[in-house]
């Protein structure tokens, strides 16, 4: 008789935690085929403002990181996200419906994509920051600061990349983020969010 | 016990040192108070944090285990307090492990004043003080009149040594002179007993008015300078207690006389307790390096002191169920 | 007066290194032999000697230029930013993860108090590779272009050995270039263990290529003619021969070099950290650190103060084992730095300058010197203008701030400065005033990746760190 395989349950991820929608919804995702593959939590109106609430309050503590500790923290996503390429690669296919050759690029990309803006974190407010010299005996520096929480509507058809691209850039540079990941393609996000929580990525920092 | 009077540095005759002109109003205060050198905050918990990293190991950890029991004032302020409880405390103190005859008894037994008489009696000349809160502790929100009547109330029945909370209402809104004859009255109160002023440095919350509050205190007479009640976070920290240590080194070095002291509230391990014993002996200096001059306020420290020490004579670790509960 | 609280020793294994009885030379990703006469490095502290290490000789530099060409003609220069980006955080990583290994392997050779190696060279190494990695990919951003320059030769000192490597070669590396780096010959032992790094990264042969030797080893890369850029950090003298070596080529230079430091602390200073401070700046590194705060400039009022807190601060200090936590000060690198100390410190005395130490025991084998202050120092005794490279503080009063600024400023160095004051406007004001490269506020030598460092004058040219180092590096840069 052959194995039969466990499946994994698909839940949200607020507040470094994973728990399933308090309003007890789920809905049907299919692969780029049509197939069933799993049963996703459909968040309500109350898990989003837990999302939130969680998100602010990771706020202070993530924000008043030194940059080079988001950097480094930045950096371990895209390490342990390689690690973890063939799962990547596989949940890709299956959402999008790419091939394995297709699917290992983009995901390849999302990694590099961690890492390039893992190096923004001690280095955007050089770029953008500076002194300003005002004609007066005062001192004048402008510096760019995080804005908070911010709620990140995932694009719908890149499941990975453009997830990686909208919530990377957020992050590094202190801001907290509420995503609402793909309707069709959520899986690539959940995954992903086990990335962030096994990366010491403190919980409530990304909720989804 | 303090005497209230060390001998200088230098060996030197005593100076007594007279701060009437600067107590005499809360201008005067405030202008000498405001004239202390500041405090640097990153500067002083990196040099905080830098002695925390000294590395005390064999024949220095065991001496520094066995005067670390002997400085702990074993506490208990609940409202849950009973006299069983208060009696087995005190128990405890005078033999923190009836195993081993050679382990020290702890300085004193800490107890809210309707306790000093339970803790007196189990306690008797051992040795081992009796140390009472007082003054409306842990808010210290009542009527003067009221404070000194804790205070009397606790000396009469038993207590060595009085753990008073200074007014940080008054403190913090600038009346300092207040806060100034409020203790020098405690201290009056106190009679033969020693004092120890309680700042509750995690309200103050700047190390300049940690300073401020350390100056204030020793002017008015106080024994002991202590950081916090263990009611309010954060307690007792590293970089407190290394203010207050300078402040009581600058002390000695100004009047000659020395005053104690003591952190509490959150100092849980032994190597959080020689932390604070490596930064006595190098901020304020060996003499201070004595039950008389240094005490740690805690409870559940004293445990894990004797863990420690047993575990540097017996090579292992015992699990916690062959150290008493209190 | 003993102490009943004796810290028991408390010694950093050596077992985590594993030195090797002779090493090579690290060229085209291999260690190979040198051809020049091979010398021992010893430890400072015991004069033990610790390993035997190759001589590059001119044949020997020739090869590793060569060997940096090539990779930089058919493999790094070519390769893409994010790519070379990838390499350069591996290293960090690695660096991080044997951490431990390479701060030991640094106290043996320098001497230097593992808690500094520790605590401080090693994580900032760690971190400037971090840095710069992160600018590979995004040098357009940089505002120096984006072009790398070629082959950088590079000769760093023995006071920081693998931070010095550091700052030369992340940036190098990140902007595209390729290097040969030639040590110190004191301290050339975390630099070859950095080569076996390279090799765990797979970093492209030829991209690092590591020369030991002393002075003609160093002449020989810095004046190959396929060197396009040269990079040194030591003595104002070396430097100021290889700007005349370089002279009419189409090098690039830059000179990082002496100092002689003015510590200032004003009447409102936060006095306890001040007294740190002045400790940091100038017992850090036994005080070999070319920014150390070796002239402490104090306001006349509260110089007696400041000088009895100093003292008592200073007897605290100490001075013993390099791999023991609790040391405070360790070695002196080499018998030529300690009677150089010496010398300068026998002249303070003869000069009429006021000489203490505290009472302490130094080991009898190894290279050592008490932490020393001078007192009733002015600006005319050559212990207030010539560095010392060594735990020796000269103190000078001023009354005024405008006399402080002049004092400070009056030397021909300008690497450093502190100032020390609760006045925020003043430390801005005095910032602006001092000729320094670099202006501590209530703190003393603290470096990091983000932060540019160089020095003004006598100090040398060029910025190592941060944005701006990367001009040093890229054709976009100021020529």
């Amino acid at each position: 008789m052959s194995r039969i395989d466990v499946r994994k349950t698909y839940k949200l991820y607020i507040g470094g935690a994973f728990p399933r929608s308090e309003s007890g919804h789920s809905y049907v995702v299919h692969d780029s085929k049509g197939a069933f593959v799993a049963n996703a939590s459909l968040a309500s109106r109350k898990d989003a403002r837990d999302a939130v609430i969680a998100a602010r309050k990771a706020f202070g503590g993530w924000s008043a990181r030194t940059a080079y500790n988001r950097a480094q923290i930045l950096y371990r996503v895209a390490e342990v996200m390689e690690d973890r390429r063939p799962q990547f690669v596989q949940a890709v296919v299956q959402s999008e419906g790419l091939s394995s050759a297709k699917a290992e690029r983009v995901v390849d990309e999302a990694i590099d994509r961690l890492v390039w803006y893992a190096g923004w974190a001690d280095k955007i407010t050089q770029v953008v920051g500076g002194a300003n010299p005002v004609a007066g005996p005062f001192f004048n520096i402008s510096t760019p600061e995080p804005t908070g929480v911010v709620a990140v509507l995932a694009p719908q058809q890149s499941s990975l990349l453009g997830l990686v691209s909208v919530v990377a850039p957020a992050i590094v540079t202190g801001n907290t983020v509420v995503v609402v990941s793909s309707y069709e393609r959520p899986l690539p996000a959940v995954t992903f969010s086990e990335v962030l929580a096994t990366s010491d990525v403190p919980g409530g920092v990304v909720t989804s | 016990m303090p005497t209230g009077q060390g001998s200088s540095a230098t060996g030197a005759p005593v100076v007594s040192a007279d701060f009437s002109d600067i107590t005499r109003t809360d201008a005067s205060l405030r202008g000498f108070l405001h004239g202390l050198p500041g405090v640097d905050q990153v500067g002083a918990e990196a040099r905080a944090a830098s002695l925390g990293t000294r590395s005390i190991k064999t024949t220095a950890k065991e001496f520094a285990i066995d005067l670390a029991i002997r400085m702990v004032d074993l506490t208990t302020l609940e409202g849950q307090d009973t006299h069983g409880k208060v009696r087995a405390l005190a128990a405890k103190a005078m033999h923190p492990d009836p195993a081993d005859p050679t382990c020290p008894m702890t300085a004193a037994v800490c107890v809210y004043p309707d306790m000093v008489a339970t803790a007196r009696e189990v306690l008797g000349d051992s040795g081992v003080n009796v140390a009472a809160v007082a003054t409306a502790f842990p808010s210290g929100r009542a009527a003067l009149d009221i404070k000194l009547a804790d205070t009397s109330d606790a000396v009469e029945a038993g207590a060595d040594e009085i753990d008073m909370v200074i007014d940080r209402g008054a403190f913090l809104s600038g009346r300092y002179k207040d806060v100034y004859d409020e203790i020098v009255a405690v201290r009056e109160a106190c009679g033969p007993a020693h004092l120890k002023v309680i700042f509750e440095t995690g309200e103050l919350q700047t190390y300049d008015n940690v300073r401020r509050a350390s100056w204030l205190a020793m002017m008015a007479g106080a024994h002991f300078i202590k950081t916090s009640t263990g009611k309010v976070q954060p307690a007792a920290t590293l970089p407190v207690t290394m203010i207050m240590l300078e402040a009581v080194r600058d002390f000695r070095a100004q009047t000659g006389q020395m005053v104690g002291v003591k952190p509490a509230g959150g100092i849980r391990t032994s190597k959080d307790a020689i932390k604070y014993l490596v930064m006595v002996n190098e901020v304020a200096g060996q003499d201070w390096l004595d039950p008389d001059w240094f005490r740690f306020g805690a409870s559940t420290l004293l445990n894990d002191l004797l863990m420690q020490r047993t575990k540097m004579k017996t090579g292992r670790y015992s699990g916690p169920d062959y150290f008493t509960l209190d | 007066m003993t102490s009943p609280f004796e810290y028991a020793p408390a010694p950093e294994s050596r077992s985590i290194v594993d030195i090797k009885p002779s090493y090579g030379l690290f060229i085209n990703g291999e260690f190979v032999d040198g051809h020049g006469k091979a010398f021992k490095t010893i430890s400072p502290a015991t004069e033990e000697v610790l390993a035997e290490v190759a001589e590059a000789d001119e044949a020997d530099v020739e090869k590793a230029v060569k060997a940096a060409r090539k990779a930089y003609d058919k493999v790094w220069g070519p390769m893409p930013g994010r790519e070379r980006a990838k390499y350069l955080y591996r290293i960090a990583r690695i660096i991080q993860e044997r951490g431990r290994e390479l701060a030991v392997l640094e106290s043996l050779d320098n001497g230097k108090p593992i808690k500094e190696s520790r605590d401080v060279d090693i994580p900032t190494v760690a971190a400037h590779f971090f840095y710069y990695a992160g600018w590979a990919d995004k040098l357009e951003y940089s505002g120096f272009g984006s072009t790398p320059l070629g082959v950088a030769g590079q000769v760093i000192p023995w006071n920081f050995p693998l931070l010095m490597l550091a700052w030369k070669i992340a940036p190098a590396l990140a902007c595209g270039n390729t290097v040969v780096l030639k040590p110190a010959e004191t301290t050339p032992l975390t630099a070859l263990l950095f080569a076996e790094i390279c090799q765990q990264a797979d970093l492209p042969p030829g991209v690092v290529n590591i020369v030991t030797g002393a002075g003609d080893t160093g002449r020989a890369l810095v004046s190959h003619p396929d060197v396009d850029k040269v990079a040194f950090t030591g003595s104002t003298d070396v430097g100021r021969a290889i700007a005349k070596a370089v002279a009419g080529t189409d090098k690039k230079v830059t000179l990082e070099l002496g100092g002689k430091a003015a510590n200032i602390v004003f009447d409102d200073a936060p006095i306890d950290q001040a007294v740190e401070g002045i400790v940091n700046g100038i017992f850090f590194n036994q005080g070999h650190v070319c920014c150390a705060g070796s002239r402490l400039l104090v306001q006349e009022s509260v110089a007696e103060e400041v000088l009895d807190r100093l003292k008592r601060r200073m007897s605290t200090l100490r001075v013993g084992d390099p791999l023991d936590k609790n040391t405070d000060i360790g070695a002196i690198n080499s018998a030529e730095q300690l009677a150089r100390i010496r010398e300068l410190s026998d002249i303070g005395e003869a000069e009429g300058a006021g000489r203490w130490s505290p009472a302490c025991d130094l080991p009898s084998n190894g290279f050592w010197f008490p932490p020393t202050l001078f007192t009733g120092v002015t600006q005319a005794h050559r212990i207030a203008r010539e560095e010392i490279f060594g735990p020796v503080l000269s103190v000078l009063t001023f009354r005024t701030p405008s006399e402080a600024v002049e004092k400070a400023n009056n030397t021909p160095y300008g690497l450093s400065a502190g100032v020390w004051t609760d006045k925020g406007s003043r430390i801005l004001h005095m910032a602006n005033q001092l000729r320094a490269g670099v202006v501590w506020a209530n703190t003393f030598n603290k470096f990091d990746p983000t932060s540019p460092f160089g020095g003004y004058k006598e100090s040398g040219y060029g910025r190592e760190g941060g944005r701006h180092g990367l001009e040093a590096y890229l054709k976009g840069g100021v020529k």
